[in-house]
């Protein structure tokens, strides 16, 4: 192992972080805390970085930093609390599919269980309510189940029966019967180790990660010059343990979502179960520890003063975008009694 | 980043893996593993150990190494424990009292004492800890006397593991009393077989026991005094951080999760054991980031990187997860498997006992912590 982070990534993190930080913040205390979609704020700065050339092969004309780089965008994005911008696109780019997609309905676990796909001729009716990212994309990739499994569909956002309500955050996207030819079919989504669901996983356990970082760090700044009883609120120990506690857990799951990212990038017979691990640990962190910062900094954060209630409000809808947590951690479970049977059973067997 | 092994590591991980799967080795590791409080003597099964060249295969060939990469002796700590290597004395001889000769010790003190421990054939301990000096080790009380150009050490030192059965202690003593609670501090190899020298046992809960050490006016000669006299708190605080690789924690939580896995599939073979699979896969989510935060420390070492946060980081994580998989995995074996006294559940009855300590060694759970808080002061924004 080699641990040291590449300088090249280091300088892209560098580059992203001042990018993103001229981007206005929307400091609502009500209505979405951020715009998604990728035609949002944060696209500006994504383009100006050529951001959509990094994930893309050098043989297709790309940058060939790999996922790790999508996984740093998204981080990104998340420590700044701004629109994710970069993972529809992302996802679409790896299925043929041209750019300005929005996403919908990954939040079922099994996977595309949320809008039923019933055939008929030439192709399917859709059904169903599901979180969407974008309301102004004007195609939008479900998740749904066809008789050859979890696919991705891209349906127009014209298409009959098709309704977005955008008074609720996230939004919600309802099918009543919505066609969608066999043509339509935009990829598989099965849980293949370095297919466009696992990857979609590391991007979103990176943009989660960076939930947490960003809110861990306006808490802890916020510690250090708050004073009460006569010292800063981190000086005393009850305050300043449990952000400690909270820093070991988000090193913990960057140490996670990196190595996922690496391993599907470098070693990809070796992946496993590891986007799931970092998903599931990067929503777990994340709700942790921007509730924990809310915490830390008192009733201020529940107002616009230190800009913590966008992250808070965001580590909700994050967290459970991509499936909930326990049921991921369930399929990771499964996954290590099978490994432990199959170790066990080779052990026994005579040479 | 690189979060796999290179060739070379892989090729060498298999060899060490072969050399411990030999019968004689096995028979020598299961002989040495204690169970219900009876801790046996494991230096017959360290000297076999030793014969192999597995116990410093990182030291310079001239002090009985291979002068191997760093990051390979972290891979052999790891093949020993996954053989079963009760491994006490590879981190206290090795891994604490050896690095430390190597980081801080003479030409002279290496060449003497190093080849010995390297070959299984001498025995380290560490003499820290006071009954009022713990985590507070600036609160230590004993004293080394200048006596010409030698010392007398007089103290009492306590909670220590295998001591009985070692050759060596790395003491901390004063040398210059009232010079402050960090300075005047100086670090010794002391002869345990010296006049001067009392070792008793302290039972404890666990299968290897404390020890207290009483040193009445025992002669150190002035060589074995490591590092600068009164320079011992920063040799000790730079030798804590190396200590902190997170990594032996890592390796008792991988064992004791495996072995009730274990138990498990012994008990109910074709279940799908749906009531302990979100758990489980927490506990392998929580294991794979932390082998990683350890390799963190150990690769930032091997470059010649000290980082006191990032060791911490890494205790703290890897010993708070040992010690929450050994509550968890003691319930693991069914009454049948405890009444059969199956290896497994003998492993797990003894993690548990041995689990406490974990949070408590090389720095308390607390210490790191605070640790994490100091450097919040000091970590920039490029940290996050």
């Amino acid at each position: 192992m080699n641990l040291h982070p590449d300088p090249l990534l280091t300088e892209l993190r560098k580059a992203l972080r001042k990018g993103l930080a001229g981007v206005e913040a929307r400091m609502d205390l009500h209505g979405a805390p951020v715009t998604d979609g990728s035609s949002g704020p944060t696209r500006p700065v994504l383009d100006a970085l050529d951001a959509a050339d990094f994930e893309r092969p050098v043989s297709a004309g790309g940058l060939g930093l790999g996922l790790t780089a999508g996984v740093l965008v998204s981080e990104e994005l998340g420590r700044a609390a701004r629109g994710n911008s970069y993972r529809a696109d992302a996802l679409a780019a790896e299925l043929g599919r041209p750019a300005g997609v929005a996403l919908a309905g990954l939040e079922a676990l099994p996977t595309g269980d949320r809008v039923t796909a019933t055939p008929v001729a030439g192709g399917w009716e859709l059904t169903g309510t599901a979180t969407v990212d974008d309301v102004s994309a004007a195609h939008i990739l479900v998740a749904t189940r066809t008789g050859d499994g979890p696919v991705l569909v891209a349906v127009e956002r014209g298409a009959a029966g098709l309704g977005i309500e955008d008074a609720c955050w996230p939004p919600v996207i309802r099918f009543d019967r919505t066609p969608v030819s066999v043509g339509e079919v935009a990829g598989p989504l099965d849980d293949s180790p370095t297919g466009p669901l696992s990857r979609a996983r590391l991007r979103q356990a990176g943009y989660l990660l960076g939930i947490a970082v960003g809110a861990h760090r306006t808490a802890v700044d916020y510690a250090g010059f708050r004073r009460q009883f006569g010292t800063r609120l981190r000086d005393l120990p009850a305050v300043s343990f449990p952000l400690a506690r909270a820093l070991v857990a988000v090193r913990a799951t960057r140490a996670a979502v990196y190595r996922g990212a690496w391993l599907v990038d470098s070693e990809p017979d070796a992946v496993g179960t590891a986007p799931a691990v970092a998903l599931a640990m990067a929503a777990e962190t994340a709700r942790d520890v921007v509730r924990l910062s809310m915490q830390s900094c008192g009733v201020r954060a529940m107002t616009a003063e230190l800009g913590l209630h966008r992250y808070y409000r965001l580590a909700a809808a994050e967290s459970a975008r991509y499936g909930d947590p326990a049921a991921l951690w369930r399929a990771v479970g499964a996954d290590r009694v099978r490994t432990a049977r199959r170790n066990r059973a080779a052990a026994v067997l005579p040479v | 980043m690189r979060f796999g092994f290179t060739e070379d590591q892989q090729q060498f991980r298999a060899h060490v893996r072969e050399a411990l799967r030999s019968p004689e080795v096995r028979a020598a590791a299961a002989e040495a593993t204690g169970a219900d409080g009876v801790e046996p003597d494991a230096r017959p099964l360290y000297r076999l150990l030793g014969q192999l060249g597995l116990l410093a295969v990182h030291w310079p060939v001239e002090f009985g190494g291979s002068d191997r990469p760093p990051t390979d002796a972290a891979i052999v700590a790891e093949e020993l424990v996954r053989a079963g290597v009760p491994d006490t004395f590879h981190v206290n001889t090795i891994q604490i009292v050896g690095q430390f000769l190597l980081m801080a010790g003479s030409e002279e003190q290496k060449r003497r004492y190093l080849p010995a421990l390297a070959r299984g054939e001498s025995f380290a301990s560490v003499l820290y800890t006071e009954p009022d000096a713990g985590s507070d080790l600036g609160a230590l009380r004993a004293v080394a006397e200048p006596e010409g150009d030698d010392y007398r050490i007089t103290g009492t030192k306590v909670f220590s593991l295998k001591t009985r059965f070692v050759d060596l202690g790395l003491c901390a003593a004063r040398t210059t009393p009232g010079a402050g609670k960090y300075q005047g501090i100086s670090l010794f190899l002391v002869d345990m077989k010296a006049p001067g020298v009392t070792v008793s046992l302290i039972p404890g809960i666990g299968d290897e026991h404390f020890h207290r050490v009483d040193l009445d006016s025992v002669p150190v000669p002035g060589g074995n005094l490591i590092g600068p006299r009164d320079g011992g708190w920063p040799l000790l605080n730079e030798a804590l951080a190396v200590e902190r690789t997170g990594l032996d924690y890592y390796l008792k939580a991988e064992r004791w999760f495996d072995t009730a896995l274990g138990a498990l599939i012994d008990d109910a073979p074709d279940s799908g054991h749906e009531d302990r699979l979100e758990q489980i896969g927490r506990w392998h989510g929580a294991l794979t980031a932390d082998h990683v935060l350890s390799w963190e420390v150990l690769t930032g070492l091997a470059a010649g990187r000290v980082d006191q946060l990032s060791a911490a980081v890494a205790k703290y994580h890897s010993s708070e997860l040992a010690q929450s998989v050994a509550a968890w995995a003691v319930g693991i074996p069914t009454p049948g498997q405890r009444a059969d006294r199956t290896g497994e559940s003998l492993i797990l009855d003894s993690a548990y006992r041995e689990a406490p300590g974990l949070t408590l060694s090389a720095g308390t759970s607390e210490v790191m912590l605070q640790i994490v808080t100091a450097a919040f002061e000091s970590v920039g924004q490029e940290e996050y």
